[in-house]
């Protein structure tokens, strides 16, 4: 600044320094910055300080975001169930189409491949009919012949074992009984007891 | 926000944010807290943000972050940049690359870049570390691009005075 006549313009131009090295000064103004500094030895070293901070600046690194911070970042962001739901409820106001076009598509193909039979009318040829005919009589005459072997054994036994005589045996004897009491109340002999009893 | 949208943001503007954070406290903890915050917000409202302007929203978002994280400080944790390598003391892991890139003339850069004040050390870490132009500065800051340009002049000439004495020996012709 000692070799500067005149201080006032050394202020100036140190004022300018910065937008000189940015390009920011128009021509003429420039160009007396430029030439104030190739007779200011104190304005060079103003400069040459002024390119070194901006050069060591602009050298400085960029840091990564280290990994730690992420992960803790991705655990904070993690999606709730509200979120998901809200983020499912979006697509669908979003994109109705596909999602109606999905849904018909599911729905159709659980009607067409259902797990659940669906009650039909069954279609039998005259062939299958005939042959249930004929199955259904044989099974018939099947069942009346065991029923004629069930009545021969019956009637061999009752007739084998006397069954037949007792029973007929206890018939009359019950009916004797019956005949007796019939004419025991027809006798008049008989009546003081009912009319004792009536009486 | 969506998941994809998140991601692919988080991809392109993670990085800036996080060193934006790393540059305005000079403390690698409190930026890793700082970006995980932003990040976070991002998430949350990022629904409301044109997704052209998430850059310069998470610029201010970030900004404004680490102001509030200085101003929790209380001076209860003080940043001591080391006047040798450049490295915050409090930092439990330097990095090797800040390691190499450290030197006596950085380390009085950053001492100096804790000097200024905002919003000048926001713009001079923005334009010249970070590389954004004036227009993308300007939106973050809502500042005005004229203002933006002013107050980066500033800041660099302020940088330059704090560096005068320690730099004695750069060569004049």
């Amino acid at each position: 600044m000692s070799q500067c006549a005149d201080f006032k313009c050394c202020t100036d131009v140190l004022e300018r320094l910065e937008a000189l090295l940015d390009g920011d000064l128009d021509g003429d103004e420039a160009a007396a910055v430029t030439v104030h500094i190739d007779h200011c030895k104190s304005c060079r070293t103003e400069l040459k300080l002024a390119e070194v901070v901006v050069a060591e600046l602009r050298s400085m690194p960029d840091f990564d975001v280290p990994e730690r911070v992420m992960q803790r970042v991705r655990f904070k962001t993690r999606p709730t169930l509200l979120e998901r739901f809200r983020v499912f409820l979006e697509n669908f106001r979003i994109r109705p189409v596909p999602a109606f076009a999905a849904f018909a598509a599911v729905a159709l193909m659980i009607f067409v491949v259902s797990p659940w039979p669906r009650p039909t009318e069954p279609q039998y040829s005259d062939q299958e009919v005939a042959r249930a005919v004929a199955e259904t009589r044989l099974a018939l005459a099947y069942v009346g012949r065991v029923a004629q072997r069930a009545e021969l054994r019956v009637k061999q036994r009752v007739l084998d074992e006397g069954v037949a005589a007792q029973t007929v045996r206890g018939v009359r004897h019950s009916l004797q009984v019956i005949g007796e009491a019939g004419a025991a109340n027809a006798d008049p002999e008989a009546t003081p007891r009912t009319q004792v009893k009536g009486s | 926000m969506r998941r994809q949208e998140f991601d692919a943001a988080v991809a392109a503007h993670g990085r800036k944010v996080y060193t934006l954070a790393v540059y305005l406290l000079a403390n690698r903890e409190e930026a890793e807290d700082v970006a995980q915050e932003v990040l976070v917000r991002l998430w949350r409202r990022g629904r409301d943000v044109v997704p052209e302007k998430i850059g310069p929203w998470l610029v201010r978002v970030t900004r404004n972050a680490c102001i509030d994280a200085r101003r929790r400080r209380k001076g209860g944790s003080q940043v001591v940049i080391d006047d040798a390598t450049g490295i915050n003391l409090h930092e439990p892991a330097p990095g090797p690359e800040r390691l190499a890139h450290s030197s006596q003339l950085g380390g009085k850069i950053l001492r100096a870049l804790e000097t200024l004040a905002e919003p000048g050390r926001s713009v001079v870490i923005l334009r010249e570390i970070q590389g954004l132009s004036y227009q993308e500065i300007g939106e973050a800051l809502e500042m005005p691009m004229s203002s933006v340009r002013v107050t980066l002049h500033r800041g660099r000439r302020r940088l330059r005075k704090e560096l005068k004495e320690v730099h004695d020996h750069v060569a004049v012709c």
